[in-house]
């Protein structure tokens, strides 16, 4: 192993993403469509979300190692709220699952540009993606 | 030698990613290319073979300063 890492699950969904900030009791400021600034939460500093790529990013800055960890309890909570009103939303589901596709394939395009051979399997609801390739 | 490097993605959007037999920071290197700015990275763990050299990366860096 090299190094092993975990991606959050993307908000992609402003409705469902304002619903959970509701539901944490955070105060925000939908600047326009493509921005959430927001005014009141558990980590203190200016934190915003803004669209990109088709999600909504997180932007907050700090050194603190404190804040850091904030950040990273805040926004745990945040997903499991967005993943809580996602599964009882049937069109939120098929939006989050459209966009798994796309990505799944942007990867998979990604991976044979740079010379993986790409196997594909489904692990129950997991999609898995084996890339390998030969370096000299 | 052989590089693999293994990515899951959960129902929810969610994506686990390990590397194998890519040394250095090339391994995030390479785990950048293939998923895209990594936002929303919840963890990052750095296993040995993170931590031995890359002999692709030290060439290319020579490399990027002689340019």
């Amino acid at each position: 192993m090299s190094s092993v890492i975990t991606i959050r699950t993307p908000f992609i969904n402003r409705d469902i993403l304002l619903q959970a900030l509701d539901r944490m009791g955070c105060a925000y400021t939908t600047i326009h469509a493509y921005e959430i600034a927001l005014e009141k939460s558990s980590i203190p500093g200016h934190q915003m979300f803004y669209w990109k790529d088709g999600k909504y990013s997180f932007q907050h800055e700090t050194d603190s190692d404190r804040e850091h960890k904030g950040v990273h309890v805040f926004l745990g909570a945040l997903e499991k709220e967005y993943n809580d009103i996602c599964s009882t939303s049937k069109e939120a589901e098929k939006e989050r699952q459209e966009y798994i596709q796309k990505q799944k394939e942007t990867i998979i395009l990604r991976a044979k540009e740079r010379g993986y051979s790409v196997r594909e399997e489904r692990v129950k609801e997991k999609i898995k993606l084996v890339l390998v390739r030969n370096s000299y | 030698m052989e590089q693999r490097i293994d990515i899951t993605i959960d129902g929810s959007g969610k994506i686990h990613a390990a590397t194998e037999g890519i040394k250095g920071e090339m391994c995030l290197d390479e785990l950048t290319e293939l998923l895209g700015e990594m936002d929303g990275l919840e963890s990052l763990t750095r296993t040995d073979e993170y931590y031995q050299k890359s002999e692709v990366g030290e060439k290319s860096r020579v490399r990027g300063r002689q340019g």
